[in-house]
């Protein structure tokens, strides 16, 4: 598929999987224009090199925890609206909540293991580098499970709600009928169906599409 | 100091001249009082207490035939034990120095745990013991009490009942009396001065002695307390080990079943399609894919298994965000309520405890319970963590020695805490778990 060439800063302490995303950037055409093993390199490199999408890891020195998610929002905070797609070996709601406070779009939270399947994570790559977002499922699907007394949720359709968990995961409707293999205006169709059920406010972009959506699940 | 609460010929030191000069005394210090209103007061209680007791046991042995028997044996001991309470009061009441009294077994629910805990309490028999005992006893410190305090008194008031004799029938006492009384009268007075301070002694001596008894039947001592402790202590430490042993146990299992046989499967899918790459190109590319769809579960499942060990959120976040995490994960509407202080850690192993209390607790609520509404409260209760969980399911929950309840005691004990079920047939279902924070757990 073509697409523009993008320029990209990695952050991963692990050698191999730095390769790894490497090898998945150059091949599809990126370019990899800083590799960094710590959080504070990585905001210096996003701050020197401005690039199109840093992919980051949660978990990197030193202490290993959630170093890499606060260097994501501190690039961010540094340079705003700076795309960023963070990985991790787990993926909890709160982190995601973190990373979309700021409102602005170009976020991306998958599990590590999407990267194996390229053709997705290419897809979510270019989606946030847009200004886009990017999901991973099993967040969206924590979200989905969560829920309260009055349950507007259970008034959809079971293909709506695969359409709202795409939403969810920040793809945008040519991405979801693709996804779900049916039509785009079948697409339309059921969205505007979830936005009535679920008395959702209208949005113009994908990206508040999907704050919205997360709003609502997350009350 | 003359306020001594054991007098000196119990306590100590012998020094002589300060013997005599308590023994003397000894009639004045309100300590002699309150032994000898003890001592009358254990009268009544002795043998009113006994009497019932008695009449509990032989009602209740007749008509043990009928299960109400026990019912009234039962009472009989619940008498005792309230006896015991008296009784303590009373050793107080005299000697201030507190009291530690014996621990009781606890009820736990269902006819036939109730019973256990009435019959088989071995200090529940020790107060009944003491009832026993304390029959005869405090009839003697009664009698021994009340004969002399009352001798003493009387030889004391000879001079005046002579004196009020002789006013009125002075003339007619025959004369050789009347040159002999006031002689007997002195002798009958001094005597009524040594006898009182003996009276006042005595009666103390006699509540220190019925204090040991009180001590050695009704209460615990440190050093009980202390054996009682290391027993404790024993328990928890094997539990401990217990919960180590099998949580490795299922991490071999979950790995040795599930990531390790797909990742053999996909490296035979591998091979098989690096041979027939050339000869058969779709059907390598039908391994291969096969191949990714065994790598991504096995990723998946030790996902998973990581999660069941070490959640990657409770060591970064602590147990507040953690537990809103698996709550979000159960199918039954959960909601976590926590009142910690935010942004406050507990120490590591107890955060894991609660942790792992929640999580089984919560998987049994969604495949068990049949529950629609769950909570997971957590809150600090002096120097304890406490975290419950309820569900307004069907109930019917216990530890079963091998389940997972079991466990979670096991692991709830481990760190000293304490572990209940409450959950009667038709719901709802209350699990209670509480753990020391204490200094000596440490983060």
């Amino acid at each position: 598929m073509e697409r523009k060439p993008i320029r990209v800063v990695i952050a991963e302490d692990s050698a191999l999987i730095r390769e790894g995303l490497t090898r998945l950037i150059e091949e599809t055409g990126g370019s990899v224009v800083a590799k960094v093993g710590d959080a504070p390199s990585f905001v210096a490199a996003v701050a020197e090199h401005r690039p199109d999408v840093s992919v980051v890891d949660v978990r990197m020195p030193p202490t290993q925890r959630d170093e890499g998610l606060r260097a994501a929002i501190e690039a961010r905070r540094l340079v705003p609206g700076t795309p960023v797609l963070v990985l991790s070996q787990y993926v909890e709601r709160q982190y995601a909540t973190e990373l979309l406070a700021d409102g602005a779009g170009g976020v991306g939270y998958l599990l590590k293991d999407r990267v194996a399947d390229i053709a997705e994570f290419m897809d979510a790559l270019h989606r946030v580098a847009a200004g886009g977002t990017a999901l991973d499922p099993d967040v969206v699907a924590q979200l989905m499970v969560l829920r309260r007394r009055d349950d507007r949720l259970a008034t959809l359709t079971p293909r709506e709600r695969q359409v709202l968990a795409a939403m969810a995961e920040g793809r945008t409707n040519i991405g979801i009928a693709k996804a779900l293999g049916i039509t785009e205006g079948a697409t339309e169709k059921h969205i505007s169906s979830i936005f009535g059920k679920l008395e959702l406010p209208e949005s113009e972009t994908a990206h508040r599409r999907v704050l919205a959506v997360l709003a609502y699940l997350g009350d | 100091m003359m306020s001594a609460l054991k007098p000196s010929f119990v306590a100590g030191p012998y020094r002589p001249n300060v013997l005599l000069r308590e023994f003397v005394l000894s009639p004045f210090e309100p300590a002699s009082w309150r032994a000898a209103g003890a001592i009358v007061m254990g009268f009544f209680v002795g043998t009113f207490s006994f009497a019932l007791l008695a009449t509990c046991f032989s009602m209740g042995g007749s008509f043990m035939i009928f299960l109400v028997g026990f019912a009234i044996v039962g009472l009989g001991i619940e008498l005792c034990r309230v006896v015991a309470r008296i009784e303590r009061w009373r050793a107080i009441f005299v000697d201030p120095r507190p009291l530690r009294p014996h621990p009781y077994r606890q009820f736990g629910h269902g006819l036939r745990a109730v019973a256990e805990a009435e019959f088989m309490d071995e200090n529940r028999w020790r107060d009944v013991i003491y009832v026993l005992v304390s029959f005869p006893l405090t009839i003697l410190e009664f009698v021994l009490t009340v004969a002399l305090w009352a001798a003493s008194l009387a030889l004391l008031l000879t001079p005046i009942l002579y004196y009020g004799v002789a006013r009125t029938a002075g003339d007619r006492i025959p004369v050789e009396v009347v040159r002999v009384a006031p002689v007997l009268v002195a002798i009958a007075f001094v005597g009524g001065l040594v006898l009182l301070p003996v009276a006042a002694s005595v009666a103390r001596g006699l509540m220190v002695l019925h204090r040991a008894v009180v001590e050695g039947l009704l209460c615990t001592s440190e050093r009980e307390e202390l054996r009682q402790r290391v027993e404790n202590l024993r328990e928890s430490r094997s539990a401990m080990l217990q919960v180590e042993a099998s949580e490795l146990r299922r991490i071999e299992r979950d790995l040795h079943d599930g990531a390790q046989q797909r990742l053999v499967m996909l490296a035979i899918d591998l091979s098989l399609a690096s041979d027939r790459v050339d000869t058969d190109p779709a059907g390598a590319k039908a391994l291969m894919n096969d191949a990714r769809e065994q790598a991504r579960q096995a990723l998946a499942e030790l996902r998973d298994l990581v999660r069941g060990a070490a959640p990657a959120i409770l060591l970064d976040r602590g147990l507040v965000a953690a537990l809103g995490s698996v709550a979000g994960r159960c199918p039954v509407p959960t909601v976590v309520e926590s009142t910690l202080p935010a942004g406050q850690r507990q120490p590591h192993a107890v955060e894991r405890a609660a942790y792992f209390v929640v999580a089984e607790a919560l998987t049994n609520v969604a495949k068990h319970a049949g529950a629609t509404r769950c909570e997971v409260r957590c809150r600090q209760g002096g120097d304890r963590l406490v975290v419950e969980v309820w569900d307004d399911g069907k109930g019917g929950a216990n530890a079963a020695p091998g389940g997972g309840l079991a466990g979670l005691r096991d692991r709830v004990e481990a760190l000293d805490g304490l572990f209940r079920i409450d959950s009667p047939a038709g719901g709802p279902t209350l699990l209670h778990a509480e753990m020391p924070l204490g200094p000596d757990q440490g983060p």
